[in-house]
């Protein structure tokens, strides 16, 4: 990644703002490795993932990866030793994995991000979700939107027999054909009423007042596995009248159809949309199973940013320019005297201009 | 008044079908002459006409937020849309032709099967999902010439009556995709304006009211 000048500047200053926000909240900055050895995050990838990451041998033979999700490479170092819990952490690095053939520089993404390990529940949730909430408002963006959904109760409506992976591709293109064929051919009871559950989309508010009668309506009690649905819906239910009552509301959508663009998560996901950008600016979730692929097991949920693609789009970071005076005085111990004194009310002065006397 | 919805539309064999099929539902869009966008007659939709085979790109990146095309265009692509509706105009099939009397791909006896083809990746899909070994050579147009020439024993192209293929001494060996003409989104752009995109979805299924 190469930035210069104006843009790097505004880098800075977005990521300043983003950094303050999560030490305010009181989360600590972590720094994970840029390169691992692939089979330690083998099995936790999916195929698409697994093609996309860059793996090279090292010297020995043994396969490397470079660093294509921020979350699983902390995974491993919280499953690892993450002493007391709840821990607050966050993390502002490159990740790199393919995205375009036709442009290389698309591959390394810049992501901020932040973890809660150790919280589970609708507290935990609503942590990671508001201070999300309050950074998007802080970065002042044009027009976004948070869309909330649920991994849990995706899961609990395809049951054991759909694999997940195809039924959230098919979420994605909101292919409603498809996967209806999908809980057809899998002999599940009610393929259309639980394809039109999942392709519920609509505002926080709409989705406390529909979603008790979701269970009669779509007659979920009768299916095989509605104690987990109904479970998953209570849940996001309560998610989303606090949701409600904390914040403004138009910026909060319950979208059945986000399930997380990662394979580990297991509770909420979230994603953010913001006007003038071609994907998600930021995504997280819950995923309380994957720092016990490592060692020790905890709950755990979070958040990462695209910062780059956030950038262009804050109002905060574009509304900061990189001005600079001259210091005054006809020799240097003069200007860098009067440097000083103008630097402590914060002022940015350079000592050798071409214009010396300011 | 909110932003317009962006529509990408096919400067192609489509277009014709398409813009008849839009007078139809009630959506009323006037090209000036050499002009390629136009707003419809309610302000609210802005349409784009672009090479076929760049549309996906300009819905990609989210330069319109809608676009229309055939499956062939979309898949071929390789970028993911969210799948609106599917129109009832421009149906077609990609099918394997050959000369006459050729033996089925399946029966082929060499241990490599050469196809000829513009659409790359839905024949290689296809042969891939069936184990059959395959070489592709990708071209541009006129496929129906490559048999004759000597480039490939066999063809995948589109077909709407098997006109050109009979024309140039060859058959139809098998349907491999129907491919029907969609309306797509740019992800990203539907979550922002899905009660919008929902209402010109119902226009273009149901007609305007």
């Amino acid at each position: 990644m190469s930035l210069f000048f104006e843009e790097a500047h505004r880098h800075r200053h977005l990521l300043r703002l983003v950094e303050d926000h999560f030490i305010s909240w009181g989360y600590l900055p972590v720094l994970t490795p840029v390169i691992d050895y692939f089979e330690t995050y083998r099995l936790l990838l999916s195929h698409k993932q697994e093609e996309h990451s860059y793996r090279f041998p090292d010297r020995g033979g043994k396969l490397l990866m470079l660093r294509s999700d921020v979350t699983l490479f902390l995974a491993k170092q919280m499953g690892l030793s993450c002493g007391p819990l709840p821990r607050r952490v966050y993390y502002a690095d490159s990740v790199i994995r393919h995205q375009e053939e036709e442009d290389i520089a698309s591959d390394e993404l810049f992501q901020s991000g932040a973890e809660l390990v150790g919280l589970s529940g609708l507290d935990g949730d609503l942590e990671i979700l508001m201070m999300l909430y309050d950074l998007l408002g802080a970065m002042n963006l044009r027009d976004w939107r948070m869309h909330i959904g649920s991994r849990a109760l995706l899961d609990a409506v395809l049951g054991a027999s759909i694999k997940p992976a195809r039924a959230r591709e098919l979420l994605e293109i909101r292919d409603r054909e498809e996967l209806e064929k999908l809980f057809s051919d899998a002999g599940l009871n009610s393929p259309r009423q639980r394809t039109e559950l999942l392709m519920f989309l609509g505002e926080a508010e709409d989705f406390v007042e529909y979603a008790p009668g979701l269970v009669t309506r779509f007659g979920i009690s009768k299916n095989e596995g509605s104690d987990a649905v109904i479970k998953a819906l209570d849940h996001l239910i309560s998610l989303a009248t606090n949701l409600k009552e904390l914040t403004s509301n138009k910026n909060i959508r319950v979208d059945l159809s986000v399930t997380g663009d990662q394979s580990y998560y297991s509770g909420f996901t979230v994603m953010v949309f913001a006007e003038g950008a071609n994907t998600a600016i930021a995504s997280g979730g819950r995923y309380d199973n994957l720092l016990g692929s490592f060692g020790n097991s905890a709950a755990a949920a979070g958040f990462s940013m695209m910062m780059r693609k956030i950038e262009p789009l804050s109002r905060y970071a574009t509304g900061s320019k990189m001005s600079v005076s001259g210091a005054r005085g006809t020799t240097f111990a003069a200007r860098y005297r009067d440097a000083r004194e103008r630097r402590i009310n914060g002022e940015r002065i350079v000592l050798n201009t071409d214009k010396t006397s300011g | 008044m909110a932003d317009p919805l962006t529509i990408a539309i096919p400067n192609g064999r489509l277009l014709k079908p398409l813009m008849d099929y839009f007078s139809i539902k009630g959506i009323q869009i006037k090209f000036g002459s050499r002009k390629l966008s136009a707003v419809d007659s309610s302000g609210r939709l802005e349409f784009y006409k672009v090479k076929n085979s760049d549309l996906p790109t300009y819905v990609h990146h989210r330069i319109t937020g809608l676009g229309i095309a055939g499956d062939d265009t979309l898949i071929e692509s390789g970028h993911s849309f969210v799948r609106l509706s599917t129109l009832p105009i421009g149906k077609t099939s990609l099918c394997i032709a050959a000369p006459k009397d050729s033996p089925a791909v399946e029966e082929h006896g060499a241990s490599v099967v050469n196809v000829a083809t513009s659409y790359v990746r839905l024949t290689r899909e296809w042969f891939h999902r069936r184990g059959i070994p395959v070489k592709i050579i990708r071209l541009g147009g006129s496929v129906e010439l490559a048999p004759r020439l000597g480039l490939a024993e066999y063809i995948t192209d589109l077909v709407e009556t098997g006109g050109t293929l009979k024309a140039n001494g060859l058959e139809i060996l098998k349907k491999l995709a129907d491919l029907r003409v969609r309306l797509i989104a740019n992800p990203a752009y539907f979550k922002l304006h899905y009660r919008e995109i929902g209402e010109f979805t119902d226009i273009l299924t149901r007609g305007k009211r």
